[in-house]
């Protein structure tokens, strides 16, 4: 009895025609980056709230630091302006609305997307200040906004633990979409692996804890998104030390994928950027910050942000290549 | 920036040159001896500026004969031993930079020029140094450091002429400095 | 080139990844030798700093020092690398290129490499620098019609300073690092008597840090002479150790029809055969894999650079009586082919004779050997000639024209 393999390299990519261009590596990458500043400000919210009411240095919250959730939904939106420019038939977006699939990761993310703008615009409002939606409601001149952005705040405050765990729960299953999302989309061995959805979401929690750094927080918040940072790198160099064993210690056509960046074509560009400039220096720059006390410089953040994007964009280009 | 509570020390002060110049031998001898080749750096400004170039205008860039040179071998011109060494050059300054405490936005200039003079100057003198490192094969890394140390000729001509313009020229422009 | 070099020569993309690290390491250097602050590169120029000079030229000589001790050592071949790693000499482009680089150097305050230190550490002057540097090239090379042929004069192909005074290249590294340590203690002396007169020097617009520079303690120059003269006398030694043999005699030698028929059928990927003789008749007939290379175009292969794996197998048209000068560089086997083409077609495209009734086994075995090496050379088509250039061992050409920097 033969064995099939069904792990195999789709044979529209060696023909060497890129089926995808820049608009799917930005929208994993924003839609990584969403995930992470949801699952950031949940955490951050959360540890000050348990500091209580208390009106000690420590417990202050910047305003950035508080409302930089609502760049989530933001993301997510440019995001998927991406993804759209990429469909072909712009009109198919609503059939991912009309059915349901179990099996589909694309079903399935199709929804989740459309429970987060809710989940984070609420779990936002809960954060702001009183001055702060008055603010808004002057600014969009609507009467009956004030009443109902007031109604919402102390519905969404009530239930604020339920809404800091959505947003964890909603941000950790997006950015595993974005990984997964690469493997149901096609059979290439590159994108096969079962580590792709954990690598984009910790590289999505770096990316989006660095989006906030460049943010004027305070010394706490900062204190503490750096070293989750520090760790979340540390694990993803982690998890592509084990991606890069996984393909080679298995099927044929892995060892073939992992080889483009292991001497072969992208080596180069994904060590360099990804790797040494992506990850690596800014581990380096962020202890230095802890262990010589250096002010906090904007680069760290500027080079995760780079390296986030691209990860994303060199292992969508080197799906597609074909196999040396 | 976070408003920092820790206290933040002093910068830290430049290495004795001596103790910097020996070891940025021992880094151009690694380069020498590993990799069979020379520091540089305007090879790769070059590199980077024709491809911006070539994005806007592809035909008029390989229709240049030297410009299409750079692309030869079916490389991209960014594929390249010395964009990724000054992409290197980039990182280790801005580890160097920050972990002395000297990581900072800042304008160096003399006690007498204005900030508009000072960058129209950092320009200029950018411009006619990419005319010359051109003209050259190389500026100070590539001509007078890596290949002074091979003993070429030219490069010590190259390094000598680098003194001569700087010596005669600092004169006429010593209000930037003084 | 050291055997690290020729490993990184065949992968590419490992190579630049060393690049990116030789990088870091110069870059990190450069800082911390203060050549991020414009302020201190242009006091050279007004005698009152001459960290410039002291910095390019310990670097310089220890640099030199350390080629010139690998290659005492055995570690590399001077010659092979500065031509390498040097570009060619082209005497009036350099000398005013060189001018016009230190014009721009004290008008802008920095070189290129040091703009992007600059850059690196946050000075807005120095990507003004990098942006100036891009845009003097791209101009460069659009004024191309004008200064193309002012870009190619006076060209002296590999000039070497050991060549010029016709002195042995170490003796030569000597005088340069006696020179400089000479300058040196003239460059101390200078700074001493200026800095009595000596005003505060620039300014650095960051709001805070204005006074950085203190004098480093005297002690680390007395080291770093004493390791100068250290390096020097290592330098004497490598100078003493007796020429090496380079070309071991069990690197040359022929090869037997036989031989190469079965290395060509077997192993082909052990070796390289180069057919000598004129394109025409090559192009007709010749030995399976083999690139057609007449002898005047044997210099374009670089073989001196090559890594030497596979042996190189040379095919006259008959018996080579002199090796060509070029391949007695190559760093692996050099074998002649015995008999050379002339053998070759009598033994593997000619139908052997009929056996002798009686031979034995050893005989038999080598008949059928040839009537299927006959059937297989003359049943097949010729393939079209392969093209004569190897790729990227030739580094040489493409460095011409870059830059070196």
């Amino acid at each position: 009895m033969n064995e099939i393999v069904r792990v195999h390299h789709n044979p529209l990519s060696a023909l060497g025609q890129p089926v995808w261009h820049w608009e799917i590596p930005v929208y994993l990458f924003l839609g990584g980056l969403a995930a992470g500043v949801m699952i950031v400000s949940a955490l951050l919210a959360r540890r000050f709230a348990d500091g209580g009411a208390d009106a000690s240095e420590t417990s202050q919250r910047s305003p950035w630091g508080r409302l930089m959730i609502l760049a989530a939904p933001a993301a997510l939106w440019l995001g998927m302006f991406a993804l759209l420019l990429d469909l072909d038939l712009k009109r198919h977006v609503l059939r991912f609305y009309t059915t349901f699939q179990l099996s589909s990761p694309m079903s399935w993310g199709a929804w989740i997307l459309l429970a987060i703008y809710p989940a984070t615009l609420l779990f936002g409002l809960s954060q702001t200040t009183e001055s702060e939606r008055d603010w808004l409601a002057a600014k969009l001149r609507i009467g009956a906004l004030r009443r109902i952005l007031e109604g919402l705040h102390s519905w969404a405050q009530q239930r604020q633990r339920t809404l800091t765990w959505a947003n964890i729960a909603l941000g950790v299953a997006l950015g595993a979409y974005t990984g997964v999302l690469l493997g149901a989309l096609g059979a290439r061995a590159l994108w096969s692996s079962s580590l792709l959805g954990p690598l984009f979401l910790v590289s999505g929690f770096s990316t989006g804890a660095a989006l906030t750094m460049l943010l004027p927080l305070t010394h706490r918040e900062h204190a503490l998104l750096r070293n989750w940072d520090m760790i979340a790198i540390g694990v993803e160099l982690a998890l592509l030390a084990l991606l890069f064993v996984g393909l080679v210690s298995g099927a044929q056509a892995g060892q073939r994928a992992a080889a483009l960046f292991l001497g072969g074509r992208f080596t180069a560009i994904f060590w360099a950027l990804v790797v040494v400039a992506g990850l690596v220096v800014p581990l380096a720059l962020e202890s230095i910050e802890v262990l010589r006390r250096r002010r906090a410089a904007l680069v760290a953040p500027v080079l995760l942000l780079v390296g986030g994007l691209a990860l994303r964009w060199i292992l969508v280009v080197a799906g597609q290549s074909p196999l040396g | 920036m976070p408003e920092q509570a820790e206290t933040t020390a002093r910068a830290e002060r430049f290495w004795n040159p001596y103790v910097a110049g020996v070891a940025l031998g021992l880094v151009l001898l690694a380069s020498l001896l590993v990799a069979a080749h020379g520091l540089g750096a305007s090879g790769a400004a070059n590199r980077v500026g024709v491809t911006a170039l070539s994005a806007l205008a592809p035909a008029h860039v390989a229709s240049n004969p030297h410009m299409a040179t750079l692309s030869a071998g079916g490389h991209h011109p960014l594929d390249n031993w010395l964009v990724f060494e000054v992409l290197g050059v980039l990182l280790g300054a801005l580890v160097a930079a920050y972990s002395a405490g000297r990581l900072k936005k800042k304008i160096v200039r003399g006690p007498n020029i204005s900030v508009p003079w000072r960058l129209a100057a950092a320009l200029g003198g950018g411009i006619v140094m990419g005319i010359a490192a051109r003209l050259a094969r190389g500026c100070t890394s590539g001509q007078a450091l890596s290949g002074g140390a091979m003993l070429s000729a030219g490069s010590w001509v190259f390094m000598l002429a680098v003194f001569a313009g700087g010596y005669a020229m600092a004169y006429f422009v010593r209000r930037q400095w003084r | 080139m050291s055997a690290i070099a020729t490993f990184l020569a065949e992968h590419r993309e490992l190579g630049l990844l060393v690049a990116l690290l030789l990088g870091f390491g110069f870059g990190f250097v450069l800082e911390r030798a203060g050549f991020g602050r414009a302020d201190k590169l242009a006091a050279q120029f007004y005698g009152s700093d001459m960290r410039v000079f002291k910095v390019m030229f310990s670097a310089i000589v220890t640099a030199m020092l350390g080629v010139m001790i690998a290659h005492g050592a055995g570690v590399i071949d001077l010659r092979p690398l500065a031509e390498q790693t040097a570009s060619f000499t082209w005497l009036w482009p350099m000398a005013l290129g060189g001018f016009l680089l230190g014009v721009g150097f004290i008008i802008s305050g920095y070189c290129p490499g040091t703009s992007v230190v600059a850059a690196a550490s946050g000075s807005i002057d120095g990507m003004f620098t990098i942006g100036g540097v891009v845009i003097g090239s791209v101009l460069f090379a659009e004024a191309w019609p004008l200064v193309g042929d002012f870009y190619k004069s006076s060209e002296l192909g590999h000039l070497f300073l050991y060549d010029v005074f016709s002195i042995p290249a170490p003796v030569l590294a000597l005088l340069v690092a006696l020179m400089a340590v000479g300058m040196f203690i003239g460059a101390e002396k200078l700074e001493h008597v200026l800095a009595r007169r000596r005003r505060e020097g620039g300014v650095v617009d960051d709001g805070q840090s204005r006074a950085l520079e203190v004098d480093w303690a005297p002690r680390p120059r007395r080291l770093i002479f004493g390791g100068i003269g250290g390096f020097a006398v290592l330098g004497l030694v490598a100078l003493a150790a007796p020429e090496r043999p380079k070309a071991a005699p069990a690197r040359l030698g022929s090869i037997t029809q036989a031989e190469l028929a079965r290395r060509v059928l077997d192993r082909p990927w052990t070796l390289r055969v180069l057919d000598l003789r004129d394109a025409a008749a090559c192009a007709k007939r010749r030995v399976p894999g083999a690139e057609c290379v007449p002898e005047t175009k044997l210099g374009a292969l670089g073989l001196a650079y090559a890594a030497g794996k596979r042996d190189l197998v040379l095919v006259g048209a008959g018996d080579l009586a002199v090796l060509p000068p070029a391949v007695t560089r190559y760093p692996g086997k050099v074998l002649r082919l015995r008999g050379g083409f002339a053998g070759w077609k009598a033994y593997a495209l000619t139908k052997p004779a009929a056996l002798a009734a009686g031979a034995d086994a050893a005989a038999r075995a080598e008949w059928t050997f040839r009537s299927a090496l006959v059937a297989a050379m003359t049943g097949r088509k010729a393939a079209p000639p392969p093209p004569a250039s190897i790729k990227g061992y030739a580094p040489k050409r493409k460095k011409k024209k870059g830059g070196g920097c």
